[in-house]
């Protein structure tokens, strides 16, 4: 899975004319309810200093004066002090609109560890991450100047099998076992293990590296690094708050996402409804409002992740031109509108036929393979990051699929994805692992308390 | 939040399995950094921990502190101690007056340790550092706090007889001039630093805290419980 997408008004696609207008900014659509129009006028009444964003959306070509959307440089260094909650119902990391960089550390439990040692693991890495993601430096920190600057740092914490198990066989979920091995797969085994995950996000590069540092250091007496793995997306402050990131194709990567504090990510992700009478759910329908009743008491509030390692073939990708790129994906390259529409929030209009009567959107593309004829419950929270070493021959995507509900969620869209969808031509999951995510916890308690203690 | 938190301390039933009884109390105390003692430890057990000589301790049977941290005359804020196997480790953190007047903390006691000594870290002749026991103890101006860190003034702890593991924490007991007993935890860390050399005139005999000590954090002794693999998923 690497695009998808929903949302808005089918309408006629004009490929030539949309391919020259910026998302919701051409003349007949400025009234448009774009979702990034919608953050980036908020941003501009919040007076967050956000003249430089706006222009990327409102001017565009439009040969506007320059004078009105000059960038401008933020050198207040105000977003190192910017925060995101520790304590809470739900795990920081997964609703929390992604950060610029990820660090996802997979530890395997040392031989002989007990759940006793566990507790104590579990404690200080806790420790760790309620100072650190609020700029303290934690006990025993070397660099504690390395801490000041939390810049949106978050850890979320991911419990594997191995882990769940030292609390008693009877505690291990089923779904908490590799997934089924699909067709397309190329897996590295080396990248599908481990006890325990570590996704730690952030806009600073050096403040990960400082908070990763020091959770390994009070991880090495109980795991052993079992992978690592870095990703990036957009640079803080490059792009409007809710813009789609891009991935290393180039593609529009996450117009799905069912946005934060919505009715449908409580649903989708936490995996229950929050009872509001007014909820509005996206063109993908209704999705059940219980999703989550499977997993066990200590998950409550929890969630789980799929984490697939993509690579993607730089190589391949470059001999392939963009009509033939976009017929892949169903989706033009430049807006990220259906081949069907015109804007990136368009619904998908599979029926739709060119003059020649044949589907604007091909039934073997992406977009149509990830959601044509699924129902509504058949939709993830994808928080992925790109990845690329070397001159692109190492390349991908870290696609972390947040979902209550692994086999009514995620398999139904990925087993479609397997079987046909023209973006696998370039496109191999190399990495697989499954992680259960402990609810949020409050001030005095550690992540996964009610699992070890009930 | 949703976890069930009824108010009270959040019960901990699996900090029994970790083997330490010491560790018990200390978890309980948890959320008060400073904890009266009601005996004398050092009289219950009949070993002095403290001092630079075990013989010696012939100081009159402390007085109870009060009750309650704030009541204590000191407190070790933001305490943890070195994880070490064996040997000799330290404790530091945040040692705070609580009072309006000068309070002298003269020794400190360890019940899982042979000795404990009140350190400070001079430069030696050679142009390193070392450490030494401080005279006096550790004087903490009225209202103010003490740093006790890793390359400055700290808790010396030699001689353990236990591990202590990372995470776990252990409670000592802080000794004023006037003979106050107070109960600190500290939570144990991994680290790798605090490994000075001691001064020449000290017991430079145990040298557990120098030379490559990296593999502290392999040494979890519990070899003996099976564990299944886990690295299939």
């Amino acid at each position: 899975m690497t695009t998808e997408s929903q949302r808005g008004d089918p309408t006629r696609c004009d490929r030539t004319a949309s391919s020259d207008l910026d998302t919701g900014s051409a003349p007949g659509r400025s009234q448009g309810f774009s979702r990034r129009r919608l953050i980036a006028s908020a941003a501009v009444a919040g007076g967050t200093g956000v003249v430089g964003a706006v222009s990327g959306f409102g001017l565009g070509r439009s040969g506007e004066t320059k004078a009105a959307a000059q960038p401008r440089r933020d050198l207040t260094g105000g977003n190192g002090s910017v925060i995101e909650p520790f304590y809470g119902p739900h795990q920081a990391g997964v609703e929390t609109p992604p950060q610029a960089h990820a660090h996802f550390l997979a530890l395997n439990l040392k031989s002989g560890v007990t759940a006793a040692d566990a507790v104590r693991w579990l404690r200080l890495l806790t420790d760790d991450a309620a100072a650190l993601t609020q700029g303290r430096a934690p006990l025993a920190d070397s660099e504690p100047e390395l801490a000041q600057d939390p810049a949106r740092l978050t850890v979320t914490f991911g419990f594997g099998q191995g882990l769940v198990a030292l609390a008693g066989k009877t505690a291990v979920p089923s779904w908490l076992a590799p997934v089924e091995k699909f067709s397309i797969d190329r897996l590295d085994p080396s990248l599908c293990q481990g006890d325990m995950l570590l996704q730690i996000c952030g806009d600073d590069p050096l403040t990960l590296a400082h908070a990763r540092r020091m959770l390994w250091k009070d991880s090495r007496s109980f795991a052993e690094v079992a992978w690592q793995r870095d990703g990036f997306r957009r640079s803080y402050g490059s792009q409007g708050e809710g813009t789609t990131q891009r991935n290393l194709f180039g593609q529009l990567d996450g117009t799905a996402n069912p946005g934060p504090g919505s009715e449908d990510f409580a649903r989708i992700i936490w995996g229950k409804g929050t009872g509001r009478k007014d909820a509005v759910h996206s063109a993908r329908g209704e999705p059940p409002g219980d999703l989550g009743a499977h997993l066990p008491e200590w998950m409550r509030g929890g969630t789980t992740l799929v984490l697939r390692d993509i690579d993607m073939n730089l190589e391949t990708w470059d001999e392939a031109d963009r009509p033939g790129r976009e017929f892949a994906v169903g989706r033009t390259l430049d807006t990220g509108a259906p081949l069907s529409g015109k804007d990136e929030f368009d619904v998908p209009d599979f029926t739709a036929v060119d003059e020649r009567g044949l589907t604007k959107i091909s039934a073997a593309s992406h977009v149509a393979r990830a959601r044509d004829g699924l129902r509504p419950e058949a939709q993830i929270h994808r928080r992925t990051f790109n990845y690329q070493s070397g001159a692109g021959e190492d390349a991908g995507l870290l696609f972390a699929s947040f979902q209550a509900d692994i086999d009514r969620q995620f398999l139904p869209i990925q087993r479609r994805l397997a079987e046909v969808d023209l973006l696998n031509t370039w496109t191999t999951p190399i990495g697989s692992t499954v992680w259960a995510i402990p609810p949020g916890i409050s001030e005095g308690e550690y992540i996964g308390q009610r699992l070890f203690e009930g | 939040m949703t976890a069930p938190r009824g108010g009270a301390p959040a019960q901990r039933p699996s900090r029994t399995v970790s083997g330490c009884t010491k560790s018990e109390s200390a978890d309980d105390m948890r959320k008060t950094t400073t904890l009266a003692t009601t005996l004398t430890i050092a009289a219950l057990i009949g070993l002095s921990a403290c001092g630079q000589d075990k013989g010696q301790d012939s100081a009159p049977e402390e007085t109870k502190s009060a009750q309650v941290s704030a009541d204590a005359a000191v407190s070790l804020d933001d305490a943890w101690v070195k994880a070490g196997q064996d040997g000799m480790t330290a404790v530091f953190g945040s040692l705070k007056n609580n009072t309006d007047k000068d309070v002298t903390v003269v020794e400190a006691k360890y019940d899982n340790a042979d000795m404990v000594q009140l350190h400070e870290t001079v430069e030696d002749s050679s142009g390193g550092t070392s450490m030494q026991e401080k005279k006096g103890g550790f004087t903490i101006p009225a209202e103010h706090s003490l740093n006790l860190e890793p390359g400055g003034d700290h808790i010396m702890i030699m001689g353990l007889s236990k591990p202590i593991k990372p995470g776990e924490e252990i409670s000592l007991d802080l000794v004023t001039a006037d003979r106050q007993s107070i109960t600190v935890t500290a939570v144990a860390k991994d680290y790798s630093g605090a490994k000075e050399s001691y001064g020449p005139d000290e017991a430079a005999s145990d040298g557990s805290t120098t030379g490559s000590k990296e593999s502290d954090h392999d040494e979890m002794d519990h070899d003996d419980m099976s564990h299944e693999d886990h690295g299939d998923h």
